[in-house]
């Protein structure tokens, strides 16, 4: 290793590649709808959950079929031409992700930036041996937080489990609940219910199994809608949970969506 | 060794006055009941909209309107009399523009006397300047410079303060001692930028009315105010009038850099300077009650006096470092509401309120630009007796 590719602030230097390979894979476009939620859990992660909540939630909008296509359009800009369904010039696609990329992760880069550099801890080599002066980023885990590396892994393998073909049966949706306790952190979904009670909701719902475990497409699609409106949020929220510093008193600040704001 | 360009050359003088909107006499009879105040003037005049307390934060229930409306008999969950405040953060921040947007806000909401504090080498107050009333001591003559903040550009040079009388200032009035100020000068709805007397009339005085007030005596001193201490302290003196003698009608301080008064390093000096915080801790609990509000601004929280941080019951953490996220952090507070820190990456001119109880997140307010970026210094040039 050259003395070059080391770093004093580890966490610091790898976001920047970090987010450069998160906004490549937007730009080159995604092969499948699936794929699409798999990156915004990702884009959750890298930014440290800057990207403000809400806008998940939004997306959902996007997995929403109408008469004539399966998705909203720019959804259909973010899938590559053989996966949309719509009629979309591969051009103007192109342009639409790249505006994308431009809108929602350009501004948020410099508060991704900001609050790692609050946290992250300057390395002085340990080894006395070595004039090493750091760590190499491209070995580190995830914004050089092992936990946030973790909390990736439970995040994806929830969303794994359930996109796709969807789980086995109703005793599944339980066992999938330990699973999104994990990935959500405890945090509340959209409608603000705790993961528990969702899950309590979804087992006795009379089409419960079928959100959840139906291998039929009209169900898979509505899956990934149901996924982007309440999972990616909640996930979202445990990214800023475990990144902000104190995390005392859960029941008051729960949500750091900053967007907006009051007129005094 | 070069000096920066300085001119007294009336057309030049001239021709700097011009830049600078001219005093606004129309709303000088505003007030209670008037239609045109000051306050709508300058709303109009920096396109601010009109204060809307319902456009906040229902989860912080009221923290806002709390502090900006004063009532002595308030709906049950908000509180009666004068409110306080200590706004912190770094230079650039934007305290200034939030001193002077709150200062407005007072006078239009409840038609407050507003007396910001004057001092030789600060000036925010300028975007005020043509609804101001510039209050300075009856025994003290002052000259005026506009010192640019380009050392390179011209200083102007203004021999007479009373040349700033409707060219900048609205009026000049001259007073006695806190307790003529209070009583004669103040005026409801207006804005006064009130410099304080070097001579300290009248201070020694208030002290030894306020029978109950018993503070220890600076080593070889027979009084706690005198001629010879820093200008500063006249402002303890100040609140202690206006607590003691009134008049109770809604007053607000506006203390832009507190940490100049009332210094966490204030100590048992010469000067008595501890002893003078253990004054206005003493005022500030009753300042509520009384109706007075004090507004302070100041770089750190650790910048100012524990014993005034303690008393003081909302805060604003300004853009561009962390808010404080344990109770730990701020003196007087059992709890801190904020796990997160949500200021770092806030832009300038914005910050987070909070009190004990709540918080709310993003506080935005307007800007008051002026054409020139000069800074006022007023500087004592002599006894007018």
């Amino acid at each position: 290793m050259t003395m070059s590719e080391q770093y004093r602030r580890p966490a610091e230097a790898q976001l920047p590649q970090t987010l450069r390979a998160l906004r490549q894979d937007l730009l080159d476009g995604f092969e499948s709808r699936k794929a699409v939620l798999l990156w915004l859990q990702e884009l959750a992660i890298s930014t440290l959950g800057q990207v403000a909540t809400a806008r998940y939630a939004d997306f959902a909008y996007e997995f929403r079929p109408d008469t004539n296509y399966h998705e909203g359009v720019v959804l259909s800009a973010f899938l590559t031409p053989a996966a949309r369904s719509r009629n979309l010039a591969d051009d103007v696609a192109s342009r639409a992700r790249q505006q994308w990329a431009a809108n929602v992760i350009a501004p948020i880069q410099t508060r991704t930036f900001r609050s790692i550099r609050n946290q992250a801890t300057e390395y002085v080599g340990s080894d006395d041996d070595t004039d090493e002066p750091g760590y190499d980023p491209d070995e580190q885990t995830m914004a050089v937080r092992p936990a946030l590396e973790e909390l990736h892994v439970h995040q994806q393998e929830t969303l794994r489990r359930v996109l796709g073909t969807g789980l086995e049966d109703r005793a599944d949706i339980l066992d999938w609940g330990d699973d999104l306790m994990l990935a959500t952190r405890g945090e509340p979904v959209s409608d603000g219910r705790a993961p528990g009670e969702l899950i309590r909701d979804l087992h006795n719902d009379p089409s419960g199994d079928r959100i959840m475990c139906s291998a039929d497409p009209a169900w898979r699609m509505h899956r990934q809608l149901w996924v982007c409106r309440n999972l990616l949020p909640a996930f979202n929220r445990a990214v800023q949970d475990m990144t902000d510093r104190s995390i005392e008193e859960p029941q008051t600040d729960t949500t750091p969506d900053d967007t907006g704001g009051s007129h005094l | 060794m070069s000096k920066s360009q300085q001119s007294t050359d009336p057309t030049t003088v001239e021709e700097f006055l011009r830049k600078l909107p001219d005093a606004d006499y129309r709303t000088i009879q505003g007030g209670e009941g008037q239609q045109w105040t000051d306050a709508r003037a300058i709303r109009e005049e920096f396109g601010v909209a009109p204060y809307n307390p319902e456009q906040f934060d229902e989860r912080a229930e009221g923290l806002v309107p709390d502090l900006l409306t004063h009532s002595w008999d308030p709906p049950s969950h908000m509180k009666a009399g004068g409110t306080d405040l200590l706004a912190t953060g770094k230079p650039g921040t934007g305290k200034s523009t939030l001193a002077i947007h709150l200062a407005v806000r007072l006078i239009d909401i409840n038609n407050e006397r507003l007396v910001w504090r004057g001092s030789a080498s600060r000036s925010e107050w300028l975007p005020l300047a043509p609804w101001v009333t510039l209050v300075l001591p009856e025994t003290t003559e002052y000259s005026a410079r506009f010192v640019p903040r380009r050392p390179t550009d011209e200083t102007i040079d203004i021999p007479k303060i009373e040349q700033l009388e409707g060219r900048v200032v609205r009026e000049i009035k001259r007073y006695r001692n806190p307790r003529h100020l209070n009583e004669k000068i103040l005026e409801p709805g207006q804005v006064h930028v009130v410099y304080p007397d070097p001579e300290m009339q009248g201070c020694q005085g208030l002290l030894e009315d306020a029978a109950e007030k018993s503070y220890d005596l600076p080593q070889g001193r027979e009084t706690l105010f005198h001629p010879d201490d820093p200008d500063n302290h006249w402002w303890f003196a100040w609140v202690l009038a206006r607590v003691e003698h009134g008049p109770h009608k809604w007053t607000t301080l506006m203390l832009d850099e507190i940490g100049d008064i009332a210094e966490q390093a204030a100590r048992k000096d010469s000067f008595g300077s501890y002893q003078k915080v253990q004054l206005l801790r003493d005022a500030w609990v009753d300042a509520r009650k009384m109706g007075l509000t004090i507004f302070a601004f100041g770089h750190s929280e650790k910048d100012i006096h524990s014993m005034i941080r303690r008393k003081i019951r909302w805060r604003v953490a300004m853009n561009g470092s962390a808010n404080p996220t344990t109770a730990s952090d701020v003196v007087g507070f059992d709890s801190v509401k904020m796990n997160y820190d949500h200021t770092s990456s806030y832009d300038v001119g914005e910050g987070l309120i909070y009190s004990e109880q709540n918080f709310e997140k993003k506080i935005t307010w307007d800007d008051y630009d002026i054409p020139v970026s000069h800074k006022l210094k007023l500087e004592t040039v002599g006894d007018r007796r």
